[in-house]
């Protein structure tokens, strides 16, 4: 097990599963360089991939090199922080004897590269990373090791990307089994109102049923924990002496600002028409 | 009135008026929309210009746009250009079977401000020109960063088309054609698509997300935002309030040769010809109109962000006005 934590942006797995779905008809993996920056401290953050060309056959494998360098020169244009931090493959199992051959291309491009695999398995989404380490007997037979990496992080990115992706899931329906689409701000607040309001009603549920109720049952072991978050929860809304007030000419900005657009829209059509009357 | 009324109040109600649309909505793909949201923030700069590249197809009624890329940076020691890095970036995307239609352009739009610039107008046009069904699709980081994905595809509509094209904006072109700021672009609605792979994927990611990630639309403190925006459409509407000022001049002007004309007419003079009166009147530019249609464009677009903005504060202001009251009464018990 290594060391090194890999975080992988979104946008990364999405390329590349898009990438898989579209492979050539008799092509069974597809591979691409991860580009990315290192820190000081060795950890790497994959933002952004893109796919190589390449064909596999009687154990030899044939990489379009001129098209990566082609590439990564375009990528880099675009932003130049991003370098080679590895590569991907996708479909076709983990690691086989054609990978060795295609991480040795790589470590010539960047030192210590990156091997991420994105493989769909019976339960999900299997995603892995490794890094190689070289073993064998020295000047005799030697080989390369793949170890895997264990702290990968995957729903990692910039606040805007989180926001992103939420959008994306809900587009899906995942989060509530039904597929949203948020047109105005107003739906996004009433929903998550929505939601707060179903969390809130299992809570009292469970506090009503198992501890204040628990007819003959044992009471959890955990009530006290419970207990003291809630009052946590409860103590961090914290009320103002003058709440009323406040919120009062809070609410009066908005509803002067709301009534000055609405205003400003109705002399413009009205302007309009005026002008092209005269 | 009532209609003028009903179409301010409702956007959506416009849109659907709009049939002339050989598009019916744009479904973007989910990798479509991370890759602009992680472009636009890489470029940094709350108001760099930051553009790209959309890719896709047209299918019955529908533009799909399931790629992009972005725009390289303009530097000093470019020794490639735009259209050669387009070119290359298309043909090796191509080669892995990405569609390589050119369909439209995105663009960043900070506060909703880009939509009116004369350059937008002028590169969707030509988009438009080439590929009908063209789009340019408006992300704004603020809002994203608040927590609302800020997504909007436009299209100049056919009218718009028309009179860009005979590149005449006078009052009697747009009078003629029944013209009007609210009818320059038209809004194509977005559906983000996701293939089953990814929604897959999208259920591990859901469970790796901490639960609080992506609630900063719930945030309280926006007075600064609203300022931002409050700032931005007062200024439109100064510009408004100017042309508006320069009309009456200019119907004074028209009222003081019309006197002229009367006074000469009694004389038995012939009338002003028509240097005369350009004389007293400059005719205004066909530019100059087009801005001020843009303007219009802007301040409506403002108009219409700030309400949605206020209205979606004022929910959350009930919202921990709720909270706090319990809270209230819960210490009050105590």
């Amino acid at each position: 097990m290594s060391n090194t934590c890999v975080r992988i942006h979104p946008v990364v797995l999405f390329s590349i599963l898009d990438a898989y779905e579209r492979r050539q008809p008799d092509q069974n993996r597809v591979i691409g360089t991860l580009l990315g920056t290192h820190d000081k401290s060795g950890n790497v953050e994959i933002s952004n991939c893109f796919v190589v060309q390449h064909r596999e056959a009687n154990k030899e494998v044939a990489i379009d090199i001129e098209v990566a360098k082609d590439l990564y020169e375009l990528h880099r244009r675009v932003n130049a922080n991003e370098v080679i931090v590895g590569w991907f493959a996708t479909g076709g199992g983990e690691v086989n004897e054609y990978s060795v051959l295609i991480h040795d291309y790589y470590s010539r491009e960047t030192s210590n590269p990156i091997h991420v695999t994105v493989d769909p398995v019976k339960d999900g989404i299997s995603l892995k990373a490794y890094v190689s380490t070289p073993f064998g007997v020295p000047n005799k037979i030697t080989g390369t090791m793949f170890s895997p990496i264990k702290s990968v992080q995957t729903a990692a990115g910039y606040d805007t990307e989180m926001v992103g992706l939420k959008a994306c899931m809900a587009s899906s329906g995942i989060n509530d089994g039904k597929k949203m689409t948020f047109d105005t701000e107003l739906d996004m607040i009433l929903s998550s109102t929505k939601k707060s309001q179903d969390i809130i009603a299992t809570l009292i549920k469970f506090i009503d049923e198992s501890i204040l109720l628990s007819s003959g049952k044992p009471i959890p072991s955990n009530t006290n924990e419970i207990g003291r978050q809630l009052m946590t929860i409860i103590e961090s809304v914290v009320p103002f002496d003058d709440n009323e007030e406040t919120l009062n000419t809070n609410l009066k900005d908005l509803l002067m600002v709301i009534y000055l657009s609405n205003l400003c829209k109705t002399q413009l059509m009205l302007n309009e028409k005026l002008t092209l009357l005269i | 009135m009532a209609n003028i009324a009903q179409r301010a109040i409702d956007p959506k109600m416009r849109r659907m008026k709009s049939t002339d649309s050989p598009i019916n909505f744009v479904q973007m793909d989910g990798q479509v929309v991370l890759k602009i949201v992680k472009h636009c923030h890489e470029e940094g700069g709350v108001f760099a210009e930051v553009q790209g590249v959309l890719l896709g197809l047209v299918m019955d009624g529908r533009l799909e746009v399931t790629n992009c890329f972005p725009f390289p940076r303009h530097t000093e020691e470019d020794d490639m250009d735009d259209m050669d890095y387009q070119c290359v970036m298309i043909r090796h995307l191509r080669n892995v079977n990405v569609d390589h239609l050119h369909v439209g352009w995105y663009q960043s739009n900070p506060f909703g401000s880009s939509i009116s610039k004369l350059e937008t107008v002028d590169s969707q046009f030509m988009y438009q020109n080439a590929i009908e069904e063209s789009v340019v699709v408006l992300y704004d980081p603020v809002r994203t960063q608040r927590g609302f994905l800020s997504l909007k595809a436009y299209r100049l509509t056919n009218l718009a088309i028309k009179l860009c094209k005979e590149g005449e904006f006078s009052i009697e072109t747009l009078r003629s054609n029944q013209m009007s700021f609210d009818k320059f672009f038209e809004e194509i609605p977005i559906r983000i698509r996701n293939s089953h792979l990814i929604t897959a994927l999208m259920c591990e990611l859901e469970d790796q997300m901490p639960v609080d990630e992506g609630k900063q639309f719930l945030d309280m403190g926006t007075v600064s935002v609203l300022e931002k925006s409050l700032q931005s459409s007062m200024k439109c509407v100064e510009d408004v309030s100017k042309w508006a000022n320069y009309q009456k001049q200019i119907i004074m002007k028209q009222q003081q040769i019309q006197k002229e004309n009367a006074l000469r007419l009694s004389k038995g003079e012939p009338p002003m010809t028509e240097e005369e009166v350009n004389k007293i009147i400059k005719p205004l530019g066909s530019l100059q109109r087009l801005e001020c249609l843009l303007n219009y464009c802007q301040t409506l677009n403002y108009c219409q962000q700030t309400s949605s903005f206020a209205s979606q504060n004022i929910s959350k202001l009930f919202l921990s006005k709720a909270l706090q009251q319990t809270n209230v009464k819960l210490s009050d018990k105590n």
